[in-house]
């Protein structure tokens, strides 16, 4: 999810009111947009973060972070101590028990920031460990993001962008 | 009313008309950044109509500068650049809200390519495709070749010889994502980590409109009459503007997948080598490939912040902040994991 609920809820509420609204002539037409308002209001409590994609993202996330991590720690307690910061949170996060969907949208938010730290952490090591290492967490990497683009993709519906665009009205 | 009175009082002072009143103000439902109007003036001696373009309050880069805009179409009205005439530009927020220019109305239409997965074809008829094809690369070299010291055009930063174009574009992106995101993209730091590895070094700098496409035109005709949406124009390497009009997010769809629904990729890169004397840079282009992806996460990105800062009443914006999503994909993509 790129915006929150909230924040997608409230936004289109307001962009009702403000903008939509005060340009309709038609009682009728005003009191069914205002209707959409508040079904929106309304709806929003009833509305969570599927927990199965967050879940599943983190979960895939800390293989790759695992991977790193070990590697990291093989090259010894300099680079271990060097890192110190990353192998904490990555503990902070192992023990984290998210109890909402807004809870776990937030460890899914710190996982993936732990994975770009790892990214840029194996950036830096990658020719300084053994080859068969690397390319396993090459490997590793490459299908999680592959991954969670293809799903990410794959949940959307097909758009209407044009017709937003045109107003509606067909155009060559 | 207030704003209608507002450019009332614009015109009348910057034609120098006290009697001519504004009759008409259409904002357009096309264009995703900057807002765009037509006005209708009504003067003494005739109606005159003119384009408005707005900065947005937010949009899809963080960064607008509509002064920046006007400038360069400013100086281009001394070349034989197919850009639209500019009449003024206007700093002062109280006018419309925000900085504005006004240019001309080119008469004509704006081709707006269907989605991918619509069955139209945006140009049936092979003749004028081809002469549209012709008048697109003909364009593009036309300001590749424009120098743009002599027009003054050095302000827009010079990003220097050698790998300068491609570590100034990376940067560009990069602190735009960085600035704009509400949540971490391993894949965006994945692809800033391989562009920062792979700088091509450029063969010459000039002006980059920065999207170059099909959408971003008026034709009249049959043949292109003015290049529209200059907000992204900076100094940089041509590559980078021949792999973003070839991103995939602006071809048609298969079987040809046509540059800007016009000509095959191979057409595009025979035709502009043919008229600009610059060699294809093979390389440069996939380190291209891989910005253009990264600049359209950049664009859906900052739709996404944009709208999360409560300034946006533009549901367009909400809507667009979807496309991160596919953004996000190409990217992947071009990075080979997908």
């Amino acid at each position: 999810m790129l915006l929150s609920i909230e924040n997608q809820f409230s936004g289109i509420r307001q962009t009702l009111e403000e903008v939509v609204v005060p340009h309709i002539s038609s009682p009728y037409v005003r009191g069914q947009v205002i209707a959409v308002m508040e079904i929106l209001n309304q709806m929003q409590n009833w509305v969570e973060y599927r927990s199965d994609l967050l879940e599943d993202e983190i979960s895939r996330a800390r293989v790759v972070i695992s991977s790193i991590a070990e590697a990291l720690k093989a090259l010894g307690p300099e680079v271990r101590e060097a890192t110190g910061d990353f192998f904490r949170e990555r503990e902070s996060l192992e023990a984290a028990a998210p109890k909402d969907g807004k809870e776990l949208l937030e460890l899914r938010n710190r996982t993936n920031r732990l994975l770009e730290l790892s990214q840029q952490l194996f950036h830096k090591i990658r020719e300084i460990i053994p080859p068969e290492e690397k390319a396993n967490i090459e490997k590793l990497l490459g299908a999680h993001l592959g991954y969670i683009s293809r799903r990410n993709l794959k949940l959307l519906r097909p758009t209407l962008l044009n017709k937003i665009s045109t107003g509606g009205e067909e155009k060559k | 009313m207030e704003l209608k009175k507002n450019l009332q009082e614009f015109f009348r002072k910057n034609l120098r008309d006290p009697g001519l009143t504004l009759s008409e103000l259409v904002r357009y439902t096309e264009g995703w950044s900057c807002e765009t109007f037509r006005v209708g003036l009504t003067l003494p001696d005739g109606p005159r109509e003119f384009i408005i373009r707005k900065q947005p309050l937010v949009g899809l880069i963080s960064n607008y500068n509509m002064e920046k805009e006007y400038r360069v179409l400013k100086a281009l009205m001394s070349t034989d650049m197919k850009s639209p005439k500019v009449f003024w530009f206007e700093p002062d927020p109280a006018v419309m809200g925000c900085p504005f220019y006004v240019m001309e109305l080119v008469p004509g239409e704006v081709p707006v390519p269907p989605m991918k997965d619509e069955k139209q074809v945006l140009f049936p008829d092979e003749k004028s495709r081809r002469a549209l094809a012709g008048d697109f690369v003909d364009i593009l070299v036309r300001l590749h070749r424009a120098d743009w010291r002599a027009l003054g055009l050095d302000f827009l930063g010079d990003p220097g010889p050698g790998k300068g174009a491609a570590r100034a574009q990376v940067k560009y992106w990069e602190d735009n994502i960085r600035h704009d995101q509400l949540e971490p993209y391993p894949v965006v730091t994945q692809a800033v980590l391989w562009l920062r590895d792979h700088l091509p070094e450029a063969e010459k700098t000039c002006i980059i409109h920065g999207d170059y496409r099909t959408g971003n035109y008026i034709t009249r005709d049959g043949r292109i009459q003015a290049i529209l949406d200059w907000e992204f124009v900076h100094l940089g390497d041509p590559m980078e503007e021949l792999a973003y009009t070839m991103d995939v997010g602006w071809r048609s769809g298969p079987p040809d997948f046509l540059i800007s629904h016009l000509m095959t990729e191979s057409e595009f890169l025979k035709l502009y080598q043919e008229k600009s004397g610059l060699m294809i840079n093979k390389e440069a282009l996939e380190f291209y490939r891989v910005l253009s992806a990264l600049k359209m996460v950049g664009m859906g990105v900052g739709a996404t912040k944009a709208f999360s800062g409560g300034n946006a009443r533009d549901l367009r914006i909400a809507v667009f902040h979807y496309r991160t999503y596919p953004f996000l994909y190409v990217l992947a993509k071009t990075l080979g994991v997908v």
